[in-house]
This record gives C-alpha cells, structure tokens and sequence, in this order.
C-alpha cells in the first residue's frame, strides 16, 4: 500500500513537472516588444548643392514627373543637362549612375567630382529640396 | 506657292506642301515608343503653369519669315531651337532660312514637313549669326562654314506624331512639335487667343512648345514665324479641330532630344 501511495506520488510529481511543457502549445505567443523608443529623426533629405546637374533618362519613358522635376531645373538658372541614356553625349556619364533608378540625376562638381547619383525627385517640390530651391 | 497678307497688311508666304502621292514616312510612330497620356492627365497637365510653352520662351523667341515661302524651315529650326535650351544648352538662335534652303529643291516653292525634320536630324542647322532670315538659299551664304557649323546643332531622333492623344502626350511631356495648319480667312482672327480655324488640307507649318486648358479643352500653346505683330505677340493658341483635317495628310514631328556642342565636365 505504501508502494503504491509513493508510486502516485511520484507520477503526480512528473506530471506536475511536465505541466508547463504539455501546456506551452495552448499558450498565446510571447508578446510583442514593445514601441520601445522612437527612431532618431532622419531629418530632411541633404541638400546637394553642385555645379552640374545631370538627367540621365530614357525620354521614351518620361513622365509628368520627370517633366515637373527638370523645369525647376530649367527655370532656377543651375547649369544643367538632361541625357538620353541611350545617345552617345550619355557615354561620359553612364558609369556614375550605374544601379541608379532612371531617371537618374547626378549633381557633380565644377571638375566633375561626383557629388551625389539618385534617382531624380518626381515633383517640382521635391526637386526644389533636393537641390536647394533653386541652388 | 501661296501668300496670306496679315492684318497690317503684310505679305507672307505659305510654304508648307502636302507630301508627294505615294510617299510613305518611314520613321518611328510616336505611340509605338511612348505611351500615351490618359484625358484626366492630360487635362490636369494643360491645367498646370509648368506646361505653358509661353513661360519658357518669351516674344523674343518669335522670328519673322517674311514674304518667303520658308514656314517650314522657321517652324522646325525655332522647335530646335527650344529643344536645346530644355536640355540646358545654351540659345543659339538657330536659321530658318538655313533649314529651308536645304530643302527647297533651289526654289522658294515651299517644303514639305517630313523633309525638315530628316534634315535637323541628319545635318543640323546653322544659326542666324551665319544664315539671315532672308538667304534661302545656298548661295547666298558661306556653305562651307554654315554646314560645319549646323553638324553641331542636330535634333536627336524625332518622331511622328499621328493622332491626338499624341499630340497632346508630346507637347505634355515637354517635346516640341512641328505641325501643319491650313490658313486661310480666320486663321488670323483669335478670340481668347485661340486661332479661328479654316479648312484645307493644310497649308502653312507651325510649331508647338506646350498645353493650356481653355473653355473646356486641351488646346496647343504654339507661335508663328510671322513676327511679334502678328496673333497674341507672335503666338497662338490651337484647337484640335485644327489639326484634325491636316494630321493625316502632313508627318507632324516631335523633337525627342538634341545633340550636345558643349558638356558639362566628365566625371572623374
């Protein structure tokens, strides 16, 4: 009788032990972290002020966009050029915005030092920030 | 030949003639290479100052043809012209004359469009600085010096334009268009600025350089070569319906690109 009573005792005993394993399927997942701290602002996208201004773009594809962006170009008094990326004048300037998003615009300096390659902003807004309202 | 007398009195030549019978225009169909505009975009784009030819180029872009039959070479020489400087390169005031004189066969018997526009993409134009408006010519100017100086100022592919969406597609997305136009009686009479409209087969070339929307349409922002005297300082405003009966029978063309004279600094 005092075998049998240990004998239970010791099943209720792994039973127990066992109990938070045999019940963690049944269990809600951990929860989310929480928000935690908010992310250090980026701040406004840099302005790049260059001497040159340069689209490469396949005017095939243009958009009203692309259209908004170079007539801030056009009507800020920068030195600018817009390149088909497929006419020979390109050539010279295809390498610096390899892996670039057409329409592409590169800001170079007066020697031709790169000073910045990304994809060209699609509204007149955008392109007045991204080179400093008119440079 | 025709001539139109405008409303001060003076004579101007109307030089644009139909393409021969049988003639076929090879070159690229605008809409086979770009896509055109739905009518909302279109119509929110004619909306915007941003598509307002006038605004980029003022009175000081018009030129005068005279009483010379050269409509077509001023048309397709000032559509250069503006296609330069939207790249960013500087104004040359590119020759009319120069244009016309290589495609009026020796005789100011008008041109036909699809001619001047195989010639600014082939030979380019020379500048007024070396052709006037008046040496139509060969002749009458430096040969030599005007070819080598017009290979430096060629249009980079152009494109036929062969309906409305097109049409309007082109100018919205900042190419300029040289088009054909029939003049006759109402043509000199605007009312809001837009041109009346005659029929014909079309006989005098213009170009476009932008869209407005007025009265309930889209309508083309375009000048003349027939001075500042003339329309709204020079310029006009034109409907569809003038183009509806001229656009089959004329290639109109849109200037895609140009070629460079001078780069920016290579990259290093």
């Amino acid at each position: 009788m005092k075998a049998a009573r240990i004998a239970i005792f010791g099943v209720a005993l792994i039973v127990f032990a066992l109990l938070p394993i045999l019940l963690s399927g049944c269990l809600p997942p951990n929860p989310e972290p929480g928000p935690g701290p908010d992310p250090p602002d980026p701040g406004p996208t840099p302005v790049i002020v260059g001497d040159w201004y340069i689209v490469i773009e396949e005017s095939a594809d243009r958009t009203p966009g692309t259209v908004e962006a170079v007539r801030v170009l056009q009507t800020s008094g920068v030195n600018f050029r817009v390149y088909d990326d497929d006419s020979e004048d390109a050539e010279g300037y295809l390498d610096a915005v390899r892996g670039v998003r057409r329409p592409a615009l590169l800001i170079i300096d007066e020697e031709g030092k790169k000073l910045d390659a990304r994809p060209l902003p699609q509204s007149a807004d955008e392109m007045k920030a991204r080179i400093g309202g008119g440079a | 030949m025709s001539f139109f007398a405008t409303i001060d009195g003076k004579r101007r030549g109307l030089g644009l003639l139909p393409p021969k019978a049988g003639t076929v225009c090879d070159l690229p169909v605008f809409g086979d290479t770009v896509e055109t505009l739905d009518k909302s975009t279109l119509k929110r784009i004619a909306q915007s100052p941003t598509s307002v030819g006038r605004t980029l180029f003022d009175s000081s872009f018009i030129r005068n043809q005279g009483q010379y039959g050269s409509c077509n070479g001023f048309a397709g020489a000032a559509a250069l012209t503006r296609a330069r400087i939207r790249r960013g390169l500087k104004r040359r005031n590119l020759s009319g004359a120069y244009l016309y004189s290589l495609i009026n066969g020796g005789r100011d018997n008008g041109s036909h469009l699809s001619a001047g526009m195989r010639t600014l993409a082939e030979r380019g134009c020379a500048t007024e600085a070396l052709v006037a408006w008046n040496q139509i010519y060969p002749h009458k100017y430096d040969k030599a010096q005007a070819n080598r100086q017009a290979a430096k100022f060629k249009a980079f592919e152009c494109y036929r334009v062969t309906n409305e969406a097109e049409l309007w597609t082109a100018l919205a997305l900042g190419w300029d268009v040289v088009v054909a136009v029939h003049v006759g009686s109402r043509f000199s009479k605007l009312r809001n600025g837009v041109a009346g409209v005659d029929s014909g087969r079309g006989n005098h070339a213009v170009s476009c350089d932008g869209l407005l929307y007025v009265n309930g349409e889209i309508v083309a922002d375009a000048y003349n070569s027939w001075g500042t005297g003339w329309g709204d300082r020079g310029r006009m405003l034109l409907r569809w319906s003038h183009f509806r009966q001229t656009i089959g029978i004329h290639s109109f063309y849109a200037i895609r690109s140009t070629t460079d004279d001078e780069r920016p600094p290579a990259v290093r």
